[in-house]
């Protein structure tokens, strides 16, 4: 009784610490959560975030890609109705850039670039326990909490998104919540938290810990081949770097020496044409070494894949080094070989046989791509190398 | 009337001060050969032209000259651009150079496009040879979904000369306005020449 006030306000603390923790608590944990209004409102405004990203055109709509990533997601957090109001649901944006990122109501949008980086479905489930923390322990409306006026903050956000120049125009598809979640990421407790327990997740669901760490570890790989930092939250090396310190950590005390599935072949095996597609996109920005490395990996696995040859042929032929033309005409050969009513091949080899002087041989693989393609859109140029040569 | 010119002069004004104290836009039918110190080109009679002006940073990057339209530039554009070989496109990172044929330089112009994050449904419809400002260069017609879900179609000509990439380009809404207005832009096509 010596310090009467001071033992008020710690009561008054303690009480405001448990209503915190009581209205802030990750669905699951109780059967009784319900959204506050602050939460309501921003669930309503995700609604039509989420609205605008799946009338955009950017979804990657094969069903095979989104039921596969669907159904690791399912093993990661098993359905149990009634403790979570959560709808979780994981889609894909084709988007070249290293990106993940979750809304509060559980539906988590995924970039084609980021899962052309990734090794194993053991990596996926990591990277989707991450995200899905975001939402089953609300860090977005704490976050926002602890910023005074949610509006204005959100509008801040829009507004921020324009300034990334080349790259970052992809974040302005992105409304306030989606870039807290993609670009500026989350406190780095928030952030720590989201390792710790979507690790715990990808373990309970029979996956390897051990391929935790090595996602990030890639991702940085990565950044340093692309010599730039991206917009986005995964494609920040400081950020990167933080998840790497982060899952080894945590690994090492909780899961030393524990094994589980990995499953790399059923990851490449699904995974496969998503790759090739995120290559031609990548090959149409100019990222030409990410493109080689990328389709090397398909091509080890699939050394019959006619498309993957043949993009690395327009890869080596948008090269300057020694070789680089000959390396080109090689991987049309081999596209031809694979698929020989693969029309554009032709093309690629017609225009390099005809570049180091083999008239005959150009000629006639320009005159079979375009009985291949004769609605071809670019006949108009084989056309005339065909009358410039004639 | 009057209060029309006024709302004009102001947006004009306006216009000014937030690109720039040079920028342009002609009302429709005062002017049809704009010219700058080395091309120039014939607009349309009726159409208003927009020359952007010279601290509009991204204007200048892209190397834009003049821009036209008769009803608004959502309905309908004609671009004319004049850019070094050396700039850098805006979304892809593929680079020009003096030796390149037509096709090649096409290729690089539509992957700039390809790249653009809000462009879907990129689809090609004809890219094949083609001449402007005397040049041999391409011509793209090409289709894409906007961010706000339009069906738009366009059409640019390009041509590298005297170290630098020409464009001329028309673009518009799919439906009505592009097949309204496409034989306007091929007029307009044949007039751009060197002035020097």
């Amino acid at each position: 009784m010596r310090h009467p006030i001071s033992f008020q306000l710690l009561a008054l603390m303690l009480c405001a610490c448990l209503v915190e923790g009581c209205t802030t608590a990750p669905f699951g944990s109780r059967p009784d959560i319900t959204l506050d209004e602050d939460e309501q409102r921003l669930w309503k405004s995700v609604l039509e975030e989420e609205r605008r990203l799946d009338q955009s055109g950017l979804l990657y709509t094969d069903p095979i890609v989104t039921d596969y990533v669907n159904s690791v997601m399912a093993k990661v957090f098993p359905p149990r109705s009634g403790q979570h109001s959560l709808s979780v649901e994981v889609k894909v944006l084709k988007n070249p850039l290293l990106n993940a990122f979750a809304f509060p109501n559980g539906k988590i949008y995924v970039h084609t670039g980021m899962l052309a980086r990734i090794q194993s479905e053991a990596q996926l489930a990591t990277l989707l326990g991450h995200e899905l923390t975001h939402a089953t322990h609300r860090h977005t409306i704490q976050e926002l909490r602890g910023i005074r006026r949610t509006s204005a903050a959100l509008a801040t956000f829009q507004v921020l998104t324009l300034p990334f120049g080349v790259f970052g125009a992809a974040a302005t598809a992105l409304g306030g919540v989606g870039y807290m979640g993609a670009v500026t990421g989350y406190s780095r407790g928030k952030e720590r938290e989201a390792d710790e327990v979507g690790l715990d997740l990808m373990v309970q669901a029979g996956y390897s810990p051990q391929e935790a760490s090595m996602l990030f570890e890639k991702l940085k790989e990565d950044l340093a081949l692309r010599k730039i930092d991206e917009p986005f939250f995964f494609g920040s090396h400081p950020r990167v770097q933080e998840r790497i310190d982060s899952f080894k950590e945590l690994v090492a005390d909780k899961y030393a020496s524990r094994g589980g599935a990995v499953e790399v072949d059923r990851y490449y095996h699904i995974m496969t044409p998503l790759i090739v597609d995120n290559s031609e996109t990548d090959l149409a920005i100019g990222r030409v070494a990410l493109v080689r490395r990328d389709l090397q990996q398909i091509l080890e696995r699939q050394p019959n894949n006619a498309r993957a040859h043949f993009l690395m042929g327009e890869a080596f032929h948008q090269g300057h080094d020694v070789g680089d033309e000959e390396q080109a005409e090689s991987h049309y050969r081999q596209a031809i070989e694979a698929d020989p009513r693969l029309a554009d091949p032709h093309r690629g080899l017609g225009y390099s046989l005809l570049k180091r002087g083999d008239r005959f041989g150009g000629q006639s693989e320009l005159r079979r791509y375009l009985e291949l393609a004769p609605q071809a859109a670019d006949r108009g140029y084989v056309e005339q190398a065909l009358k410039e040569q004639s | 009337m009057i209060l029309l010119r006024i709302v004009a002069g102001i947006l004009m004004l306006s216009l000014g001060g937030c690109v720039g104290r040079s920028a342009q836009l002609v009302p429709a039918g005062s002017q049809t050969v704009l010219s700058t110190d080395q091309l120039e080109a014939e607009w349309p009679q009726g159409w208003m032209t927009f020359r952007p002006a010279e601290k509009d940073e991204e204007a200048v990057k892209q190397g834009l000259l003049f821009m036209a339209t008769r009803d608004g530039f959502g309905l309908q554009t004609m671009r004319l651009n004049k850019r070094p070989l050396d700039g850098e496109f805006k979304y892809t990172q593929k680079k020009l150079s003096a030796t390149m044929l037509p096709q090649e330089v096409a290729a690089i112009f539509l992957d700039d496009i390809r790249s653009h994050p809000d462009i879907v449904e990129l689809k090609i419809v004809e890219n094949g040879p083609a001449t402007l400002a005397g040049s041999q260069g391409f011509r793209a017609n090409y289709t894409y979904r906007s961010k706000s879900g339009l069906l738009r179609q366009a059409v640019t000509y390009g041509c590298i000369d005297k170290g630098m990439l020409i464009t001329l380009g028309f673009d518009a809404p799919k439906r009505h306005y592009f097949s309204l207005d496409l034989p306007t832009f091929e007029q307009v096509k044949d007039t751009v020449r060197w002035t020097s």
